[in-house]
């Protein structure tokens, strides 16, 4: 059911690790949070953890960089960031779904993450699961 | 046609540094990153180099200023800052053709860049290869010519 989304979110992490690659750790830190650049689209923004779970950059809100997130956990109760935390570091790579708001409409939606260890960083991108996408 | 595109990117480098004599550096650097000023319309920006590739301010993402960008590379491997900054040191100013984003549709796309150096600063502003007569006129100036006699007598009719 979370073919497409699943898709999406992965071809996100994609692009934002190709970019990382080509210009280093402190201008791809400094694009992920830049409304402007090509990695905040819609509802689609990239976040990045290191492996202690510490936020390095957020699409969303750049107030987050710098905290400590691995005992977050979402209105369900699930540490999730611990999640991919552990995988990232075990895996290199998973999905994982958990509920966040939705920075355009703000609902808590169930939003399926893919997220990929590159180096120290975990770059994570993920997309909500809507009504209309179950349909398609 | 590609010539009257690039003749706008040698237009806005030519009001930075007009600005810039006019102003002075500080007030300069700080109008080239204000989204409501006259430096950032649509896709068009400035940014400012120093002559060892640091970004001194950046139209599109303020946060790039004061970040060393010598050794950054475009989506192709092409390390474009490396070759503003040695031809703007060697000679004052020219031209680099590399892959970014658009600011406006966000999709990479291919810029041809002029910059020009002014006391210890580097301006650059380029445009966006998006118009149909333009990317054929693009296309033909970086194909790797291997007949070079003939494709040279070329003349594309645009």
């Amino acid at each position: 059911m979370y073919g497409a989304s699943g898709k999406e979110a992965k071809e996100f992490v994609k692009k934002a690790i190709a970019f990382y690659k080509k210009t280093g750790k402190a201008v791809a830190l400094a694009e992920f949070t830049n409304p402007k650049g090509p990695f905040i689209e819609g509802e689609q923004y990239v976040f990045v953890l290191n492996l202690k779970g510490t936020m390095l950059a957020h699409g969303v809100n750049e107030k987050y960089i710098g905290q400590d997130f691995i005992d977050v956990k979402d209105s369900d109760g699930r540490s999730f960031i611990r999640e991919i935390v552990e995988v990232a570091d075990k895996k290199g790579s998973g999905f994982v779904d958990y509920k966040w708001y939705k920075p355009d409409t703000k609902e808590d939606l169930v939003k399926h993450v893919y997220f990929e260890k590159v180096d120290d960083l975990i770059i994570c991108s993920g997309v909500y699961k809507e009504m209309w996408r179950e349909l398609l | 046609m590609l010539e009257r595109s690039k003749q706008k990117a040698k237009e806005w480098v030519a009001k930075a540094i007009e600005f810039y004599k006019a102003s002075g550096r500080e007030i300069a650097l700080a109008e080239f990153t204000n989204p409501h000023g006259p430096f950032v319309q649509d896709e068009m920006y400035i940014f400012v180099l120093d002559s060892r590739g640091n970004m001194v301010a950046h139209g599109v993402n303020e946060k790039y200023a004061d970040m060393s960008f010598i050794d950054l590379k475009d989506s192709k491997g092409k390390s474009f800052i490396r070759e503003i900054v040695e031809a703007a040191n060697a000679s004052g100013g020219g031209w680099v053709d590399y892959q970014w984003y658009n600011p406006v549709t966000k999709e990479t796309k291919p810029k041809s860049l002029y910059f020009e150096k002014v006391d210890d600063l580097i301006i650059c502003s380029g445009i966006y290869i998006i118009r149909l007569m333009d990317i054929i006129s693009y296309n033909l100036e970086n194909m790797q010519y291997q007949g070079d006699a003939y494709l040279g007598e070329y003349q594309p009719r645009v």
